[in-house]
């Protein structure tokens, strides 16, 4: 055993990547050789310096990430369900003699996707209805005509003042697939929750949201609103038919400060139903508080 | 149900099992995106690709290597794809912008871990300034190799067949992603 052979091998050897028998030989070597147990001893300090290079993942990102796949998943899903069954139904209401034109058309309608193939790329490949088919029609001379339902980007750029950018927030708010977009429109538009028609978009992702961190940053949102009636009636019927504890533990923190025979019966009612011992409990202690019963008598 | 049948289950279009293949992996794959891209968004848009590329592939899925093998060809394929773009736009920023300005991305993570005492700020400032000098002077092959066997506890074989490259190749990346290390960071151990 000799210092080049350490020398050749220390990388290998931090990252536990030697055979039994060489590590072994190492070990042996730099217990008793200086220069080799300081190159060691460099090369694990690299290691451990090198370890403030890694960052945690933001705590919302994996549900995001799984909610935006689950989304892209079901809308290639229902793509594919609605050309089956326009097929499907398209196919009984052609004479029997134009079957074989139908055959033909589908030869066509093959030549077609193949010359729209960077199209269809996009949508398999993100997994988006970018491209909807709207309608199929056999044109009777063994041809088919398709009806291409094709969204084009354009860009708008401006202050979320702007009436423009103001209502394509609201609207990816209220209809984007993607749980991402959803959130970012959602903080983009937190301050404006005086206004009533973002005030009534806030409302409406936090009952209706498929995503509970979606939900949850509507309803992050409208707590400087929460003495708003509307907002008071939302947030009770949230925590009453939430999904996700979280946000009824939110909801009861939001509805706290109202008069207490306006949230009483709300609370007792989920001591009742409410399936989460914790969200039980916290809505016993706000009754504790406010000095009323816990049960309908 | 074990992995062989979740797949042979998801193959044949049940999407309970493709979740639970999804959700077997994602975490990992996420985190070796995120901190190769150092950004939640393009990290995101690994994410969606891979598990879509695995989803539209997934019947053609044979097992002639492991699940996760063929996952990580994807993955890392994206990965450094991604990599190989933030080169050529010299995007790769070690700045974020937080609630209270912009930041340093390796100060924020220290201060998000609340270890970060004022006489350390200051002695480790260069030092950042170091670590991030190696990772952008890393080429995104030495970058996934590197964060695929440090971060990702990875074996080099293992790296090597993602890579759809040879241990040995695998190997050589590591040794000079090593080097550059200690010549960035030498004088500070």
């Amino acid at each position: 055993m000799s210092c080049d052979f350490v020398k050749a091998n220390v990388e290998l050897y931090v990252f536990g990547e030697l055979g039994f028998d060489d590590e072994e030989r190492l070990e042996t070597h730099t217990a008793t050789c200086s220069a080799c147990s300081e190159l060691l001893e460099q090369h694990r300090a690299i290691l451990r310096l090198m370890n403030e290079a890694e960052l945690q993942v933001p705590a919302n990102l994996l549900a995001e990430c799984r909610h935006g796949l689950r989304g892209s998943l079901r809308a290639g899903r229902e793509v594919r369900a609605s050309w089956l069954d326009r097929l499907r139904d398209s196919m009984p209401a052609w004479p029997v003699l134009l079957k074989p034109a139908f055959g033909c058309a589908l030869l066509a309608l093959s030549f077609f996707a193949g010359q729209q193939m960077e199209e269809r790329k996009s949508v398999s490949a993100a997994g988006l209805p970018t491209t909807r088919i709207r309608t199929i029609q056999g044109t009777g001379n063994g041809m088919v005509q398709i009806v291409l339902e094709e969204p084009r980007q354009r860009m708008i750029e401006g202050g979320l003042h702007e009436a423009g950018i103001e209502q394509a927030l609201l609207a990816a708010a209220r209809q984007s697939p993607d749980a991402g977009m959803r959130l970012e429109s959602v903080d983009l538009l937190r301050n404006r929750c005086n206004r009533d028609d973002v005030r009534k978009a806030m409302l409406q992702t936090l009952e209706h949201d498929e995503s509970a961190v979606v939900r949850l940053r509507a309803l992050e949102a409208l707590r400087p609103h929460s003495n708003v009636r509307e907002v008071r009636m939302a947030l009770s019927r949230v925590l009453l038919k939430d999904t996700n504890p979280n946000v009824r533990v939110q909801a009861i923190d939001l509805l706290v400060d109202r008069p207490p025979a306006e949230i009483i019966g709300t609370l007792q009612e989920v001591i009742r139903r409410d399936e989460n011992d914790y969200v039980r409990s916290r809505s016993l202690q706000v009754l504790s508080q406010m000095r009323a019963s816990p049960g309908v008598f | 149900m074990d992995e062989a049948a979740l797949i042979r289950a998801a193959q044949a279009g049940d999407h309970d099992a493709f979740e639970g293949l999804v959700q077997a992996y994602d975490q990992q794959v996420l985190r070796l995106a995120f901190n190769l891209l150092r950004s939640s968004e393009e990290a995101y848009d690994v994410y969606q690709e891979a598990f879509l590329r695995v989803h539209k592939n997934l019947v053609r899925f044979r097992f002639d290597c492991s699940f996760h093998t063929w996952l990580y060809r994807i993955v890392t394929n994206l990965c450094l794809d991604a990599l190989r773009k933030k080169k050529v736009r010299k995007e790769e920023q070690s700045v974020v912008e937080t609630s209270d300005g912009p930041k340093d991305r390796l100060e924020l993570a220290a201060e998000e871990r609340g270890d970060l005492d004022p006489q350390r700020k200051l002695l480790s400032r260069e030092l950042r300034e170091r670590i991030e000098g190696v990772l952008s002077g890393f080429t995104p092959r030495e970058r996934m190799v590197f964060e695929m066997r440090h971060y990702q506890g990875m074996r080099l074989r293992a790296i090597g067949d993602s890579l759809g490259t040879t241990e040995e190749a695998a190997k050589n990346c590591l040794f000079r992603a090593t080097q550059k290390m200690r010549e960035a960071l030498g004088d500070f151990v």
